[in-house]
């Protein structure tokens, strides 16, 4: 029995020993689903059930709770496994506690539960289906996250990045940038769309995905604080650089851990997810830096002379930027083959948009440098549209689609760290008591 | 320097103050001041224009001439009238004839040759792709090709002339890089064509027919000029008097 | 969690790729912290990138920003090539007028040129000298 479970049903008995003595109590937090306030009494969330079982495979309710799931998972802790009890809660509905359970995000889906359970209840894909919904209801704002989870919203979602881009290039257009005569042959892109206004557009965007992103993982951070029991603030009683050292102690080694892909080299029955994740992680992490190294140029001080651009093939940014597309290009592929061999966890929706994302813009990009190079005109100025349009996409829609995976795990990875789920008394020795 | 300055918006329209508004630029050779043995105008076309190498290519087919000289003798009947025959003999100065109603700018499929606001036919050759149907067209074969890279040596070439390169087609240019120029300033301070500069005897005479003062006008008032093939109704702009 | 073994490959072998890639991802940011540093530190960067004559200003003689310049430097020049061969209007410095004070191709155009990885076919027709060519009277520390 894990420790967790005792401490609900000591609570219960505690409860109503006082209730008999005519006391009224309130029950912990924790417990928040209960009807008026009552211990004991579970109010489910009927939709939530439904949602959650048609995004696992309709196999939800064959769950019997025999606890080969959590027995079998590499990644579940010990003082408090999972994903059986996360089995439970979906089961009736307890939609409260599983959105704010960090063990959701400690999952991998690597599907080992999956493949062994004995029912076939998958529980590798209800947890998915869970962290889906979790990015719904922490996403800042809502609408958003409830547009990108649904396929029929698909069209919308790629007209907003159009417009946008649209816009933008009528802005650039009407700024009086010099125009191209009907007798010369070449014109360059930034006729068009000069690049400080790219730069800054798309650091307006990625400033607002920030502060979405920052505002989601907060809201996430005190879900789990409270429904620990934890009130205040994290690393209390501290001077700033202290609490500064005490928080990176505790992420740094989860940060190193997440890139060398721990979590990931546990697995067996998708053991090949650690390379093409790898590929995909770094790739991203890549391109990320050499666009960002870009869009900034102007504020670099480590770029006096200013930013000469394009670059050359043979410059090390360059030569990174084509890594990276060639890393996430093979991942991307290699995910895809992976999820189409497989015939019962090929994945839902929220999977597969990511992987084509990715694959959209990184195959866009490719097309549009090759036809730079050989100077197609006008085919590459409409290739570089396009891979804006879907670089615009996946950065617009990181927090509300499968890529805010990036921040929740991340989030809950420390979070179990601080807390100790995995034994180690790490909230201690940060300052805070731990309730047992 | 004082120059027009380059603004985001200039137009490319010719307008009023266009330099060339007006003018129509004609060319008058007199053929009975050229000398048979004289060349000079034919060097200094090459030395300014960058052709002497490709003027001289081995072979005859290849080569370049902007400027050529033929000799033409009337039909000699018997050997007794040989002296007067060759006494009748007349070196002509072949170049482009700057028509105006050009063949060459009519079949271009590109617009690449085209006759000027002031009556010169020039070839634009960033956009020349090499077709020759220029070459064809032309009735006095005043066109010709470049079949290689154009190849000029140190001492010959002219650096404030571009040479060409292999694949455009080009002819004589009337010099119009010397009539166009302007000085410091801005003013206009035309030069005359390298052949003309370099004829000694007068043979040679361009200039602006609608100006009542230059050369070619009083030249054309005062004989009797003819012009090559005039049947075919290019209304060539070049006149030769004593042909 | 990182204390525990993994399975599928050995933990150092693991620790020692995903340096490697760290590494490499931050090998461009690393050589331009190096440049740069070099650069703060009061030494001339190793390559003085545009030759410009010792009197003139950033503004070239065509009244434009050096960086104006290097955005739309082609355009101008076809410009004021339509100018000059369609309409004989001159009266604007072109290409052999840029040679006045930028007297080496190899140190003015080429420079750019080679960094972006572009061959204009231009100077196959303009002569433009690629050699080392400084004008003792317009560069005279040279």
């Amino acid at each position: 029995m894990a420790k967790g479970d005792k401490t609900v049903e000591t609570a219960d008995r505690t409860s109503r020993e006082k209730q008999e003595a005519g006391a009224l109590v309130s029950p912990p937090a924790a417990l928040a689903d209960s009807r008026d306030g009552q211990p004991g009494w579970i109010d489910p969330d009927m939709d939530f059930i439904r949602v959650l079982s048609r995004q696992s495979g309709d196999s939800l309710k064959k769950c019997i709770q025999c606890g080969t799931c959590s027995a079998i998972c590499e990644l579940s802790p010990d003082p408090k496994p999972f994903p059986r009890k996360e089995m439970a809660w979906a089961v009736w509905g307890m939609k409260d506690r599983l959105l704010k359970d960090p063990d959701v995000w400690l999952c991998h889906q690597c599907n080992d539960c999956s493949t062994r359970c004995p029912r076939g209840a998958r529980p590798g894909d209800v947890l998915a289906a869970i962290r889906q919904q979790s990015v719904a209801r922490y996403a800042v704002p809502r609408f958003l996250a409830r547009w990108a989870n649904e396929p029929y919203c698909v069209p919308l979602l790629l007209g907003i990045p159009i417009a946008l881009l649209t816009v933008v290039l009528y802005i650039g257009n009407s700024l009086g940038v010099p125009q191209p005569s009907r007798e010369r042959i070449i014109f360059p892109f930034c006729n068009k769309l000069p690049h400080w206004l790219l730069n800054v557009s798309f650091a307006v965007v990625g400033i607002l995905v920030l502060a979405a992103v920052v505002a989601g993982a907060m809201r996430f951070w005190r879900a789990m604080m409270i429904a620990d029991g934890r009130d205040g603030a994290a690393l209390p009683a501290k001077s700033p650089p202290a609490r500064i050292v005490a928080a990176l102690k505790i992420a740094v080694p989860v940060l190193w851990s997440i890139m060398a892909h721990d979590s990931f080299a546990k697995c067996t029955r998708t053991r090949l997810r650690f390379y093409s994740h790898l590929s995909v992680l770094f790739g991203f992490l890549a391109l990320s830096l050499v666009a960002v190294w870009v869009v900034t140029a102007k504020v670099n001080p480590l770029i006096p002379d200013g930013l000469i651009y394009p670059f050359g093939f043979w410059h090390p940014w360059k030569l990174l930027a084509n890594l990276g597309g060639v890393a996430i290009l093979a991942g991307c592929l290699w995910m895809v083959v992976d999820r189409v061999r497989d015939n019962e966890h090929s994945g839902a929706f929220s999977d597969w948009t990511l992987i084509v994302t990715l694959l959209a813009v990184v195959v866009t990009g490719f097309i549009a440098e090759i036809l730079h190079f050989v100077r197609l005109e006008p085919h590459r100025h409409v290739a570089y549209f396009t891979h804006l349009v879907f670089v615009l996409t996946l950065l617009m829609y990181l927090p509300y689609s499968k890529l805010a995976h990036i921040v929740y795990r991340t989030t809950a990875l420390i979070y179990a760290e601080y807390s100790g789920r995995n034994g180690k008394n790490t909230a201690r020795t940060a300052g805070r008591e731990e309730e047992s | 320097m004082a120059l027009r300055l380059l603004t985001t918006s200039s137009a490319g329209a010719p307008g009023k103050d266009s330099p060339l508004a007006g003018k129509r630029m004609g060319m008058v050779i007199d053929v009975g001041k050229c000398q048979p043995d004289c060349d000079k105008c034919i060097k200094a076309c090459q030395q300014e224009n960058n052709v002497v190498q490709a003027a001289a290519h081995k072979n005859h087919e290849l080569a370049v001439h902007w400027i050529r000289k033929v000799t033409i003798r009337k039909k000699i009947e018997t050997d007794e009238k040989a002296k007067k025959a060759e006494a009748a003999q007349k070196s002509v100065i072949l170049v482009c004839n700057h028509c105006d109603n050009p063949p060459c700018a009519q079949v271009c499929p590109v617009r690449a040759t085209f006759k000027r606001e002031d009556g010169i036919v020039l070839v634009d050759h960033h956009r020349c792709i090499g077709c020759r149907y220029c070459m064809i067209a032309c009735p006095y074969n005043a066109r010709y090709f470049n079949f290689e890279d154009v190849e000029v040596h140190e001492e010959d070439l002219n650096k404030d002339r571009p040479k060409r390169s292999h694949g455009v087609a080009e002819s004589c240019t009337l010099c119009a890089h010397r009539l166009d120029a302007v000085d410091q300033d801005g003013n206009p301070s035309p030069r005359v064509p390298a052949c003309v500069e370099a004829c000694e005897n007068g043979a040679l005479a361009v200039g602006d027919m609608n100006d009542k003062t230059s050369t070619v006008y009083e030249l054309l008032r005062d004989y009797a000029v003819k012009r090559l093939k005039e049947d075919l109704g290019t209304e060539p702009k070049v006149h030769y008097i004593g042909l | 969690m990182p204390e525990n073994a993994a399975h599928g490959r050995s933990g150092n072998g693991r620790g020692l790729l995903v340096s490697i890639l760290v590494l490499i991802v931050l090998a461009p940011l690393g050589y331009y912290v190096v440049r740069g540093t070099a650069v703060a530190l009061g030494g001339k960067p190793s390559v003085e990138f545009l030759e410009r004559p010792a009197t003139q200003d950033d503004r070239c003689i065509w009244n434009m920003e050096a960086g104006e310049m290097r955005l739309h430097h082609w355009e101008h020049l076809a410009r004021i090539r339509e100018d000059v061969v369609r309409f004989g209007k001159r009266d604007v410095p072109g290409l052999n007028e840029c040679r006045n004070c930028h007297q080496s191709r190899a140190n003015f155009c080429d420079r750019c040129h080679n960094q972006v990885s572009l061959t204009p076919d231009c100077f196959g027709c303009h002569y433009y000298p690629d050699n080392e060519h400084w004008d003792p009277q317009r560069f005279p520390e040279r």
